[in-house]
């Protein structure tokens, strides 16, 4: 799993390859903690690389909601393949996170209040 | 329902029994390959049997005191061990069908036709059990039950494919290829009926290594918590395992302390609801931990500090609990921090009251007194209990109630804890200005132990516990420092 993060108009832009289960969950959650405590409030989540994601991977995310919104941010996800949307799908995660086709729809999720 | 299990497996061994002698005879007269890893069967399925019965009983018997959380393991254990009996048997007849592949013989006819006899009537008694312990098993699924209907369905085909393999032979005998019948056909039962005890097999050793539940589970978990998503605040993670027949799901979830116990409890039993009915024989704990504070404090909440009670900060403090609570003419705050700041001064007039030891804490931020507490001894109850003492916060400062709300219990906590007592005692009240100190209180695990009228009998004094290793758990102490405080 690879994470980078590039800081955007507003926002911070969290880009997630590889594989998000068990085995990477910890290192993923740390790296997200890291970008939130640094002040970001408002995520994207790029998951366009993303191959493959575990319900160990989907509960780092609801961390991340939960986490964001007690401080009034807000998480949006882009460029879900479809085995992962598919994942998203079967746990109802769907329901929780707003998701974008990509960054720069992502972007205008932010901008409109 | 153990006891029908138990008739059940004890039937089946005693018929196993019974059947073992006719079908040793016939298969040492006939020379049928067939018949002699049926006989291997038989010694299988009579052994496992006995085990089944044996742990059956001890169970029926309550004879299994010593297990706190019950027999789920040993339920497990017994379907194990008879599983892998019936794959070692298994693959030992595979062996000698193999052998007699290669080295293949012509059978006796006569008593090949007799056990064409004895396998029929076989089928009919297996194919009667595999039902009713299937039945069983529909009713009441435990390792155990699992296994015997498996077993009984195996025993069933292996009667069957003996039965149609010795009718070919004897039909077929005429051609030279049919001495291949008899093998063959035992080989095709023993790869089907290994095949078929894998899923108990792996099921019993993920459940003896409390290994996590599948994937498929684990997502249902997911769905529910996605679900109740805006009933809870803070999201803290999952343990499950499977023992026996049920599944334990632990979820730590933590709540907003303004949200009503009512409302709480609302979200607690949807999500147990929904995970009940998405996962058959599930169990589910909800673990209350105490809600997180913000992620990020701001500056100033980083210059908030708790500090021992001072001279300089008594004034505050006095005055703060003075106008928090309606103060009785038999209370006293002001002796209890007068004694905290020079031990000796009113150590007779407070331990008349009840009170030993007070010490006090402020929450300050540049000198401005924003919360206290603290805590006593109440010699009375010296050995087991400390007892939290006035404790108030300053409600001016908007905003960041929640935090130092919690700051301040956490202290009263950590500092209670460190006396090695059971227990954390407060009293407070009915009032309702006391009402989100309560549903704080009752948030992170106290209970109301005791009720008395006030003297006027216009209020109720509420005396509330929890236990210290339990609080201990829901603030954390484990992961924070002492400067963290």
């Amino acid at each position: 799993m690879d994470i980078q993060s590039k800081t955007g108009n507003g926002f911070t832009s969290i880009a997630i390859k590889g594989r998000l289960d068990a085995v990477t969950a910890s290192a993923a959650e740390a790296a997200i903690n890291r970008t939130i405590d640094s002040g970001a409030s408002n995520l994207v989540l790029d998951l366009s690389g993303l191959d493959y994601v575990s319900s160990a991977g989907l509960r780092v995310l609801l961390v991340t909601a939960k986490k964001l919104s007690r401080q009034n941010g807000k998480i949006v996800l882009c460029g879900l393949q479809n085995t992962v949307r598919e994942v998203f799908t079967i746990s109802g995660f769907l329901s929780i996170f707003p998701v974008a086709a990509d960054e720069a729809e992502a972007e205008k999720s932010f901008q409109i209040k | 329902m153990l006891k029908a299990q138990e008739r059940a497996v004890r039937l089946g061994v005693l018929l196993d029994m019974g059947s073992l002698l006719p079908v040793l005879v016939i298969a040492v007269l006939s020379g049928s390959m067939l018949l002699y890893s049926d006989l291997l069967d038989y010694a299988r399925s009579i052994t496992a049997g006995i085990i089944a019965w044996g742990i059956l009983r001890r169970i029926r018997k309550g004879d299994v005191q010593e297990y706190d959380y019950g027999t789920g393991k040993m339920e497990s254990l017994g379907g194990l061990a008879g599983s892998l009996i019936f794959m070692v048997g298994l693959l030992i007849m595979a062996g000698f069908a193999l052998h007699r592949i290669f080295y293949p013989i012509e059978l006796n006819a006569g008593f090949t036709a007799l056990g064409v006899l004895s396998q029929f009537i076989g089928l009919l008694i297996c194919a009667w059990l595999w039902w009713r312990n299937l039945k069983l098993a529909r009713q009441a699924s435990t390792p155990l039950i699992e296994m015997e209907w498996r077993a009984k369905r195996a025993d069933t085909l292996n009667n069957l494919a003996v039965l149609v393999g010795l009718v070919l032979t004897l039909a077929l005998r005429s051609m030279p290829w049919s001495v291949y019948i008899d093998p063959v056909c035992a080989l095709i039962f023993t790869v089907y009926g290994i095949g078929s005890f894998i899923p108990t097999v792996r099921d019993g050793i993920l459940d003896l290594l409390d290994k996590t539940l599948v994937e498929e589970l684990q997502l249902k978990i997911n769905r529910n918590l996605a679900v109740n998503f805006d009933g809870y605040e803070g999201f803290h993670g999952v343990r499950s395992r499977r023992m026996g027949n049920r599944v334990l799901i632990d979820i730590a979830l933590s709540f907003d302390p303004k949200k009503r116990i009512s409302d709480m409890m609302k979200t607690v039993e949807s999500l147990k609801e929904g995970i009940r009915h998405d996962i058959p024989n599930s169990e589910v704990n909800i673990i209350i931990e105490a809600p997180e504070p913000s992620a990020s404090p701001d500056d100033e909440e980083k210059k908030t500090q708790i500090v021992p009670l001072s001279k300089e900060t008594l004034p505050s403090a006095l005055k703060l609990v003075r106008s928090t609570f309606r103060i009785e003419s038999d209370d006293k705050p002001e002796w209890e921090m007068e004694e905290c700041l020079e031990p000796g001064t009113h150590v007779e007039e407070l331990r008349a009251l009840g009170i030993s030891n007070p010490c006090y804490w402020v929450l300050c931020s540049d000198g401005r007194v924003l919360g206290v507490t603290g805590i006593y001894i109440n010699p009375k109850y010296e050995s087991e209990a400390v007892w939290g003492t006035w404790s108030a916060y300053d409600t001016t400062k908007k905003g960041k109630l929640s935090r130092n709300r919690y700051r301040l219990m956490r202290k009263v906590v950590y500092e209670a804890h460190a006396t090695g007592r059971k227990y954390l005692r407060l009293c407070t009240s009915d009032f309702p200005e006391e009402k989100e100190a309560n549903h704080l209180y009752d948030h992170v695990g106290f209970t109301t132990y005791m009720t008395k009228k006030s003297q006027d009998g216009k209020y109720s004094i509420l005396y509330k516990q929890a236990e210290l290793q339990h609080l201990a758990k829901v603030f954390k102490l484990d992961r924070i420092k002492p400067e963290e405080l």
